[in-house]
């Protein structure tokens, strides 16, 4: 409990910093649906939990190289390796004391954690989110 | 099995292929297809090419071969470690074995993206010249080193990206990054373990303004300015939630004065 109690609070700061640092260029809030998502089962909590901090690694991780400014791309790195962080645990909460913390399910042969493109994580995380996504105002080089 | 029609289907999920393959013909690589390659060998070939990235640039070549450094020290102590009988208990070596699997495929990662270029690796004194003697004894020592050797490895590597936003470089970067959080997931859960073993109460999988120890490997880590915005106070969170929720970098040189202690 503590453990995602910290998480959540880690996960607002990310939100309110943005929001501060965008300003009035800050997308509205999204209208979120976690309608399916069994909040009395730990399992579902934990496995949904462990899909969104994953990607959220491979969103940075894959956003990376589009990011032209030095500082953005330094704050997006002090970010992203919190969501690691946040990964791992949520990971070893499911399977204590295995691999799974960076399970070969995720992590490939060179050792490499995911990383995707913009347009695809929009569409992982749209079944989420009732406000409709686009990514056609981001750079896709 | 047609080859352009394999790149092709590639390409459907990898747009970047072209550029990849492109990348990876100036070295030669692609000419070896034009050789008798079996049809049942040409996807695994493919596919291997595709997760490999060539350093060229000064820049890229410098942060790789620091990264490579980095990743020795740690591949060879998790190697020591997990063949020294007695040292990790049995409930915690598939934790480590995970670790160390992974320390060597980076290690191999780099070497193939340096080629001869590469850094010959360093000998390894891994008591730090005698500050962990029993690193390799007693539990609570390894797991303390290897906790701030994975965390020394996120710093590391998130002080190196904005030296890898080039063209050229670009496809290095995620490369780099896609490390830096496996480095991180690591960290995590070895400090997690710290704290349920009870060597370092209360550790959690993230950093808590600069506590740690060897100090040098935290310092800094209180920094509560990001993006020119002191956030203190922000959403009435403490300093210690918003010090948790941003990892920060260390420079080069910081990073070589931790590593340093370990190399003979």
């Amino acid at each position: 409990m503590a453990l995602l109690t910290d998480i959540r609070d880690h996960e607002i700061i990310h939100r309110e910093f943005f929001k501060a640092a965008l300003g009035t260029n800050a997308i509205p809030s999204l209208v979120v649906d976690f309608s399916k998502i069994d909040f009395t089962s730990r399992d579902i909590v934990l496995g949904t939990a462990k899909v969104f901090e994953d990607t959220g690694v491979m969103a940075y991780n894959g956003a990376g190289k589009l990011i032209k400014d030095a500082g953005y791309l330094l704050l997006a790195g002090k970010i992203v390796s919190v969501e690691g962080r946040h990964a791992s645990a949520i990971r070893d909460l499911m399977k204590p004391l295995t691999a799974y913390f960076a399970g070969d399910d995720i992590i490939d042969v060179n050792g490499l954690d995911g990383a995707k493109m913009p347009s695809e994580i929009l569409v992982a995380v749209q079944p989420y989110i009732k406000t409709a996504l686009s990514g056609a105002n981001l750079p896709t080089s | 099995m047609n080859i352009f029609k394999v790149i092709s289907e590639i390409q459907k999920v990898d747009g970047e292929v072209f550029e990849r393959l492109d990348h990876v013909s100036r070295r030669g690589m692609f000419s070896s297809l034009g050789k008798k390659v079996s049809a049942v060998a040409v996807p695994t070939l493919v596919a291997g090419m595709l997760n490999k990235a060539y350093a060229s640039t000064p820049g890229a070549l410098a942060v790789l071969n620091f990264a490579l450094t980095l990743e020795f020290l740690e591949d060879e102590f998790y190697k020591k470690a997990l063949s020294t009988s007695g040292l990790i208990p049995a409930t915690d070596q598939a934790v480590f074995a995970q670790i160390s699997k992974h320390e060597t495929e980076h290690v191999n990662f780099l070497l193939t993206a340096l080629g001869a270029n590469a850094v010959a690796k360093p000998v390894f004194d891994f008591t730090a010249k005698g500050a962990f003697p029993d690193v390799f004894s007693n539990y609570k020592t390894f797991a303390i080193v290897s906790h701030a050797l994975e965390d020394t490895g996120v710093r590391a590597y998130k002080g190196q990206a904005t030296n890898l936003m080039t063209t050229e470089d670009k496809p290095l970067l995620q490369y780099a990054l896609q490390i830096h959080s496996v480095e991180a997931r690591h960290a995590s859960v070895v400090r997690r373990l710290l704290n349920t073993r009870g060597f370092v109460v209360g550790a959690k999988g993230w950093i808590t303004l600069a506590q740690g120890s060897p100090a040098a490997v935290y310092a800094g880590d209180d920094n509560l300015i990001q993006g020119g915005v002191n956030l203190t106070g922000l959403a009435g969170k403490t300093n210690e939630a918003i010090s948790e929720a941003f990892d920060e970098p260390l420079t080069k040189d910081a990073v070589l004065a931790i590593a340093g202690s370990f190399i003979v």
